[in-house]
């Protein structure tokens, strides 16, 4: 059976506890989605004692079944008002199963104020005083982390922007190198982590886990194949691992879905400056890096180390995401400025997607130009700065936009549209509309579906169920949902389910592994609406409705009635 | 007949004397297809996810080609 910790930050104990058999069937998204029903009220402050944060890993976890080392996080969201779950890569899934432990349960708040370090460890968990971590910064936190307390230990923490109470605000993990630069970045958990007192979590080395397999010989047989398959699929075994996930810049600058000035263009002449491919020749030069895991054992590797001019380490982990809406969406067109950004941010703690979308904002209300990278980096060290301005923009897109009487604000449900223009990528557009998580690229993007003209309206309320049931499936198991491009062949789903049957035993056919994405999401709904939110929530922003995005001149026109259809399920 | 090509991801890096602002310049028999012209490139039909040409989204690869037309070719890609 496994273990979770409870921690109540009001009383300042620690204790374990076993997982009843409910809470077993689940893993990383719809344990949490599992949990927040069952004890936090939707209605309830995000900020307050009685919201919960939930750190825990997923099905696979601690198998070698490849990417199964990622960590969810979730909690009731500040900038949504949704329920939240962000899942991140690094080594706190991988150390956490390590110690045997499947989730921690944060609840409360300190009393007077006071900082607290979670410590877990071989034997046992305990809360100590945060002490002089507390004011640090990502970068120097998780360096004097591994001299307090070891080389070897993995860290989830939160900058300023999590300790200000910032809406934008993440919480950091530490990668292969021990840098925080993984990131379970969107919805502010890292200002429900700070409301909590908590700063950091430290995850002691210890010794392989013990997985009490079904089956092992099984389990490890499917397991090899599927390795194979990630790797004999040209997206994850070729382009991923050459490129990472920046290749997508000039391919979604083609669809014409790049956003371009806060989402008034789909194609951003500079494209080419901004690549993966460029990127890829510059760090050549520099000694940067591709093809990097950002977890152990990672077959396809697809994450970087960024090298400043001067060929010293700037950021790592430097995404599409991130250069696409602090690059393109705020008209700039330079790698170096963008993933100054990004360091920036991961240092603070602040989510890189919605600040390029605050960013873009802010340049379209007058209080920089587009294309003006030094305004968008003093826009970022005001945030950090804690100006007004930089207060205000710390809360979001929605937030900062409606501050600064800007009409066009890409969000949904108050969380900033991701770097493909739902008007040219309509699949990824009814996702954005319907998903519990509001607008997220990881929900269910369909840049990954070949089937369908990503312009047409037809058949993409089918594609968005689809995808949305298959990503909350794979965040059941704890896997990046990179590794389940290879699922397209029968063959390779039939290895993972047999992967579920040597790890758990018992018959695993396509129809039970989907139910949990099935599951999960009827509980996400369910949460959401006992929140207060309606089918009227389910829309994208009233502009892309009604103002044509070039080049295609494409309008996002599937109305309210067609998108009820999508992700009908529901779970009491 | 000339086209200009333009390759992305993996099919530039398989092309190291590849020039970007460039691209490749194929000369071509008239009434050429997308589908001989990769043939011509070396690249395998089931390597490519999309071909845009001209400006527009492709997946069509029996397209006949006509003097100076632009044709940019992407593998297959995914992610986020």
């Amino acid at each position: 059976m496994s273990k979770m910790i409870r921690v109540d930050m009001t009383k300042g104990t620690v204790h374990y506890e076993p997982l009843n058999q409910e809470l077993e069937a689940f893993g990383g998204r719809g344990l949490i989605a599992k949990i927040l029903n069952d004890e936090v009220d939707p209605g309830c402050n995000p900020l307050e004692a009685e919201n919960k944060l939930i750190i825990c890993t997923g099905l696979l976890a601690g198998t070698p079944a490849p990417t199964s080392g990622r960590i969810s996080i979730g909690s009731k969201s500040p900038l949504t008002g949704t329920i939240k779950e962000a899942n991140a890569g690094g080594m706190a899934g991988y150390m956490l199963s390590r110690l045997g432990v499947k989730a921690i349960i944060v609840e409360g708040k300190s009393t007077d104020d006071g900082w607290f370090i979670l410590k877990v460890g071989k034997d046992g968990a305990v809360l100590l005083p945060a002490g002089e971590y507390v004011g640090m910064r990502n970068y120097d936190l998780t360096e004097k982390m591994r001299t307090d307390f070891g080389e070897k230990v993995g860290v989830l923490s939160i900058g300023g922007a999590g300790e200000r109470g910032y809406w934008n605000s993440t919480i950091q993990i530490t990668d292969t190198r021990g840098r925080p630069s993984r990131s379970a970045a969107r919805g502010g958990l890292g200002a429900v982590m700070g409301s909590k007192g908590l700063k950091a979590v430290v995850l002691e080395e210890s010794g392989p886990p013990e997985i009490p397999y079904h089956e092992k010989e099984l389990f490890n047989t499917a397991n090899k194949n599927y390795i194979a398959g990630i790797k004999a699929h040209p997206v994850s075994g070729e382009a991923m691992p050459a490129l990472g996930t920046a290749v997508l810049i000039n391919i979604v600058n083609a669809l014409g879905a790049l956003p371009t000035n806060n989402f008034s263009a789909g194609n951003f002449g500079d494209a080419e400056k901004i690549s993966g491919e460029n990127l890829a020749k510059i760090q050549g030069e520099r000694g940067g890096k591709e093809n990097q895991p950002c977890q152990p054992g990672c077959p396809i590797s697809c994450s970087n180390i960024y090298h400043d001019e001067n060929g010293r380490h700037l950021t790592s982990g430097f995404e599409y995401e991130t250069i696409a809406l602090n690059g393109s969406n705020c008209g700039i067109n330079d790698l170096d400025t963008i993933a100054m950004i990004d360091r920036m941010c991961d240092d603070f703690g602040l989510d890189t997607m919605e600040t390029g979308t605050t960013i873009a904002v802010c340049m379209e209300a007058g209080k920089a130009k587009f294309g003006d990278g030094k305004a968008a980096l003093g826009l970022v060290e005001e945030m950090i700065e804690g100006t007004e301005l930089g207060k205000i923009m710390g809360n979001g897109t929605v937030f900062a936009g409606t501050k600064l009487g800007v009409k066009r604000i890409p969000v949904v449900k108050g969380q900033s549209i991701a770097a493909y223009d739902p008007r040219a990528l309509k699949g990824t557009g009814v996702t954005y509309a319907t998903s519990p998580m509001g607008a997220d690229h990881t929900a269910g993007n369909s840049i990954l579906e070949q089937s369908v003209t990503p312009t047409q309206k037809e058949g993409q309320v089918q594609v968005s169920t689809n995808l949305q049931v298959g990503m909350a499936t794979f965040d059941n198991l704890g896997m990046c949902i990179f590794s389940g491009f290879c699922t397209e062949d029968p063959a390779n789903i039939g290895y993972l389910l047999e992967m579920m049957s040597g790890r758990y035993g018992g018959e695993w056919d396509p129809d039970r592994l989907f139910t949990l994405g099935i599951k999960t999401l009827g509980l996400e709904k369910s949460f959401n609406s006992k929140a207060g939110f309606t089918e009227k929530d389910d829309a994208l922003p009233e502009f892309m409705y009604t103002e044509k995005l070039p080049p295609t001149d494409s309008v996002f026109d599937i109305g309210p009635e067609e998108l009820s259809g999508a992700v009908p399920f529901k779970e009491d | 007949m000339h086209v200009n090509v333009k390759l992305y991801s993996i099919f530039r890096l398989e092309h190291p004397d590849y020039d970007v602002e460039e691209g490749l310049k194929v000369n071509l028999e008239e009434e050429s297809t997308i589908m001989d012209l990769l043939i011509a490139l070396g690249i395998e039909q089931q390597r490519v996810a999309m071909v845009n040409l001209n400006g527009k989204i492709t997946r069509d690869k029996s397209v006949a080609l006509k003097e100076g037309d632009v044709v940019q070719v992407f593998p297959f890609f995914g992610g986020g």
